[in-house]
């Protein structure tokens, strides 16, 4: 049988076996396969790649060249893996240069070296005065046009007005680029990942022009300063890094269940080289996209994570030696009283969350389901004009989220001279600890200033969060909590100062360091609200606690975003990825919830009471003009195979698109297959007894000899977990062993969603 | 489709030519030392106006207060805090100016896509000639500045070189399809993505 490579021949000449499919190659290419927009039957890919890794095992002993293949086998998971990491890493470190350079165009350029942002630009020049302010080589934009300084109202006015005009171009390009070249490019991507994953088909998703278009629109829209990140992106450009590399294994790209591990493994690359958090990625990997994760998977998703960081972190993108620009590095203890504070920054991360989810879900259905939706170009131009517009006066909001996120984590140190570090601090000895003092006028402006960017962030996210670029939510949400965390942290430092012979307070200040540490109360806050919009836990924390270092803020941070999980969930019960899943109809069986209804498959089954009956195929009475006026007539994306019409014995179940496929080919390529061939599903075949008669089509190999049968009594509690924990597609329904019926992922969708008082027609695909 | 292929051999060998012209200026060293102090007044009275002082060393041992500071102000060094950092502008440059020549490619295509072609489909008979030119100048774009004077139609036509053209006219014409397929999905129908 192996050495018989024609389809023909093949057909004929395979009576030991048991299943479908040996090998993939005797098989006319496109067999197995499945077309856009449709589910995955994952224990039957599951099951040919078990016969395929059989086949090689078997013919292990036959030969050298065998035996290599058969290692070359074996590895090529952990290789595709290796890639994958690897050029996530190079992608992502692109971005990252590439972002933080653009950013800066809008402010001003280095004159000798236009390729480095402000921060570069400075790095090595003396005259530096501060961290952030600018050096002589940093030429802003009324310097470029003549005028002497910036602070002139007329420079003011330019600045504002090339602010403006950059952050327009940018978004201008980004959003005709996406609508140019590839409109899957646009939004964040996780919803239709989480969808991917779970077995869903969609072509060109993660392809090569979404991965170019992809990655160069998240720089033009987070340099146009838009209020959205490039994380959750980058998700998506590592997926169609593990996509593009599963096609150089055909192990993993001819199948598209075990596609999904390597796809799983590429988003924990994807945020692994967002957060620089290996381990976080890992767990993101597992707890918010991937639905099937056997512990194999795990590991791969560890290596590949691995491997996408150790890359990211040898271009060194951000100079300092860090894979995201702002990770902590201080270790002043914290104090159990604060974890009172802690838990409100979750409650308010959690109100923040749900109010969000609400808002930003409404004004997505509205975009849909209104005129809005015609003008995306327009709707990304107001967008950006009006961020930039309100953004440019407040310095909070002009500067780019990520560099916010940044200032906020910091603690005050000797070289801040920002506006956030001006506390009445009288210096007079050089051998004085830094330690907490009064507001300066400087800390009480600029807690106005975040008060006015909380709110203006608060509300521009939601409208911007949807629209036709690439957008990420982690860090808006996260520059969000960042701001009110600091504002309370400074509150509470406040408070413990003033209050520091209140026995609450008084083991708090009398160390060498400051009561409270601000700074902190930011992180805290930015991972509540990044829990409250996700409903994320463990992996979040992993992400905060490899972002700042310290073992010791795992309790604060746990505190907060368990906090916001449980204030998020109650008021209502689905993450923002869920929400814009069920708000796109993707046929997503989500494995969370629990169904607890009490009705029988008999009532979810087609056809229905009235309907006409199921269309089946018997095994051996149907002939090639039958079969095709079935595929015509129906639109059933499967038929099953009965014994004959009578019986109703269940044979076997095939696939419309094998069976099309099959027999055009048979059509074209086999001798004597004409309109009145009959065609055998089953293995006996009688022995053409007419001379000249029509040469008998057999197709026992495209048939599915082991469908899943459940009987009209099952309770829809159990059919639905077999839906989600074996990854079906469909499972049949007999009485009294006679075929009754049959039951699709979208039919037990739909049921779920009709239980729960929605629309089931909003369960869009197949 | 294999637009991107093309576009990164163009862009390696460009970068390639430019980091032939030499390293960023001294200004831009790739190496330093930072030492961040308190701000003081000194009690012999020239003001610290600086709280930060770079300086660049190439060997880490080197970096301490000591050598940063100017010799006046070596008495506030116990409280300086100094750190060696290194940095990569090679690595900057060439990925900004690939960034800069992927955005200016996918603009001019894009440019292309949307004024060029809907006026070349309408006169079929420039179809063939203009395609030649999409082709050049998303596919072979290893060469741009020669583009003019290696126009195929200049030089004698193989059969080869036709069927390349046409190989690469319908693979552009199936992306294309696929491309409009996606954006009635979501712009049109907003079935996805909303």
């Amino acid at each position: 049988m192996t050495s018989l490579p024609h389809f023909n021949v093949s057909f004929s000449s395979s009576p030991g076996s048991t299943n479908l499919m040996d090998t993939l190659e005797d098989l006319p290419p496109g067999i197995g396969q499945y077309d856009d927009f449709h589910t995955i039957d994952w224990l039957r890919d599951i099951a040919r790649d078990r016969t395929r890794h059989r086949h090689i095992q078997k013919k292990r002993q036959e030969s050298c060249f065998e035996k290599v293949k058969s290692a070359h086998d074996a590895w090529s998971g952990w290789v595709c893996v290796l890639f994958v990491g690897c050029a996530a890493g190079v992608c992502a470190a692109i971005i990252d240069i590439g972002t933080t350079w653009m950013s800066d165009l809008k402010e001003g350029i280095c004159v000798d070296a236009f390729w480095l942002n402000r921060e570069q630009c400075c790095w090595a020049a003396n005259d530096t005065l501060l961290d952030q302010l600018t050096c002589s080589q940093w030429h802003s934009w009324p310097q470029l046009f003549g005028l002497p300084s910036d602070s002139g109202a007329g420079g003011y006015i330019i600045s504002y007005l090339m602010y403006v005009a950059c952050a327009l171009a940018c978004a201008t390009l980004a959003v005709m680029l996406v609508r140019v070249f590839a409109p899957y490019a646009c939004g964040s991507g996780i919803p239709e990942i989480k969808t991917i994953l779970s077995g869903f088909i969609i072509r060109g998703y993660l392809g090569k022009w979404t991965l170019i278009i992809k990655s160069v629109c998240m720089m033009l829209a987070v340099s146009a300063g838009l209020s959205l990140g490039k994380e959750g992106p980058l998700v998506h450009v590592a997926s169609c890094c593990g996509n593009i590399f599963s096609y150089l294994f055909p192990k993993y790209g001819k199948n598209e269940a075990k596609k999904r591990e390597i796809l799983s493994a590429a988003s924990a690359a994807g945020v692994s080289v967002a957060f620089g958090a290996p381990i976080g990625g890992v767990l993101f990997s597992l707890e918010e996209v991937s639905y099937y994760f056997p512990l194999k998977t795990l590991w791969r998703s560890f290596f590949c994570a691995l491997a996408a960081a150790f890359v990211l972190r040898s271009f060194n993108p951000f100079g300092n030696d860090h894979l995201v620009m702002f990770y902590i590095d201080y270790h002043n203890p914290w104090y159990l009283i604060e974890l009172i504070p802690f838990i409100l920054l979750g409650v308010l991360g959690g109100i923040w969350g749900a109010v969000f989810i609400k808002y930003n879900l409404k004004w997505c259905h509205y975009r849909k389901s209104s005129n809005l939706g015609k003008y995306p170009i327009t709707e990304v131009l107001i967008v950006c004009l009006v961020t930039g517009i309100v953004a440019y006066p407040n310095p909070y909001t002009r500067m780019n989220a990520s560099e916010l996120i940044k200032v906020l984590v910091k603690q005050c140190g000797p070289e801040d001279d920002i506006a956030l570090c001006d506390y009445q601090r009288n210096l007079t000895d050089v051998n004085e600890a830094f330690k907490s003092s009064p507001l300066g006028p400087g800390v009480v402006a600029a807690m106005w200033q975040l008060a006015l960017a909380l709110i203006f962030k608060m509300v521009i996210t939601i409208f911007t969060f949807g629209i036709k670029v690439p957008a990420g939510l982690f860090i808006p949400s996260m520059a969000a909590g960042a701001i009110a965390g600091r504002m309370i942290g400074v509150g509470m430092e406040q408070l413990a100062f003033y209050h520091q012979d209140h026995h609450i307070f008084k083991e708090m200040c009398n160390e060498g360091h400051t009561c409270v540490t601000p700074g902190l109360y930011a992180m805290v806050g930015a991972a509540a609200a990044l829990g409250g919009v996700t409903r994320m836990t463990v992996s979040l924390v992993v992400i905060m606690f490899e972002l700042t270092g310290g073992l010791q803020y795992i309790v604060p941070l746990m505190a907060a975003v368990m906090t916001a999980k449980w204030v998020g969930d109650a008021f209502g019960r689905e993450g923002i990825y869920d929400g814009h899943i069920l708000l796109n109809g993707y046929p997503f069986l989500d494995s969370k919830e629990e169904f607890t209804h009490t009705t029988i498959a008999a009532d979810v089954m087609r056809p229905r009471r009235n309907d006409p009956p199921l269309c089946v195929v018997t095994q051996d009475t149907y002939t090639v003009d039958d079969i095709e006026m079935v595929l015509r007539d129906t639109d059933h994306n499967g038929f099953p195979v009965v014994v004959s019409h009578e019986s109703q014995y269940l044979v076997g179940f095939v696939l419309r698109r094998d069976l099309s496929i099959a027999v055009g080919n048979a059509r074209k390529n086999q001798d004597g297959v004409v309109s009145n061939s009959v065609v055998y599903f089953s293995n006996h075949v009688p022995v053409n007894t007419v001379v000249g008669g029509p040469e008998p089509l057999k197709l026992r190999r495209i048939l599915d000899m082991a469908p899943i049968t459940i009987t009209d009594q099952t309770p829809m509690e159990t059919v639905v977990e077999m839906f989600r924990k074996l990854g079906l597609r469909q499972t049949l329904v007999t009485h009294n062993g006679r075929l009754l019926g049959i039951i699709t992922k979208k039919d037990v969708l739909r049921h779920v969603a009709q239980m729960k008082n929605q629309d089931p027609d909003s369960i869009l695909f197949n | 489709m294999t637009m991107g292929y093309s576009q990164y051999v163009f862009v390696i060998g460009v970068l390639a030519a430019i980091s032939l012209f030499g390293q960023a200026s001294a200004q831009y060293e790739d190496v330093r030392c930072k030492c961040v102090c308190p701000q003081v007044l000194p009690p012999n009275g020239t003001e610290l106006s600086r709280k930060i002082m770079v300086r660049s060393f190439s060997d880490p041992q080197d970096c301490t207060c000591e050598n940063v500071v100017d010799a006046n102000l070596k008495h506030i060094c116990d409280r300086c805090e100094c750190k060696w950092q290194r940095r990569n502008t090679t690595t900057i440059k060439v990925v900004v100016i690939l960034i800069i020549c992927v955005v200016s490619l996918l603009f001019l295509y894009m440019l292309f896509l949307l004024c060029l072609d809907p006026l070349m489909s309408r006169r079929p008979k420039y179809l063939e000639h203009h395609n030649e030119e999409v082709n050049l100048d998303t596919q072979s774009v290893h060469r741009p500045e020669e583009e003019n004077s290696t126009r195929p139609r200049n030089g004698p036509i193989t059969n080869r070189v036709k069927h390349e053209v046409h190989r690469l006219r319908d693979e552009q014409q199936r992306w294309k399809g696929t491309v409009s397929e996606q954006r009635k999905h979501i712009f049109d129908r907003h079935t996805m993505l909303n």
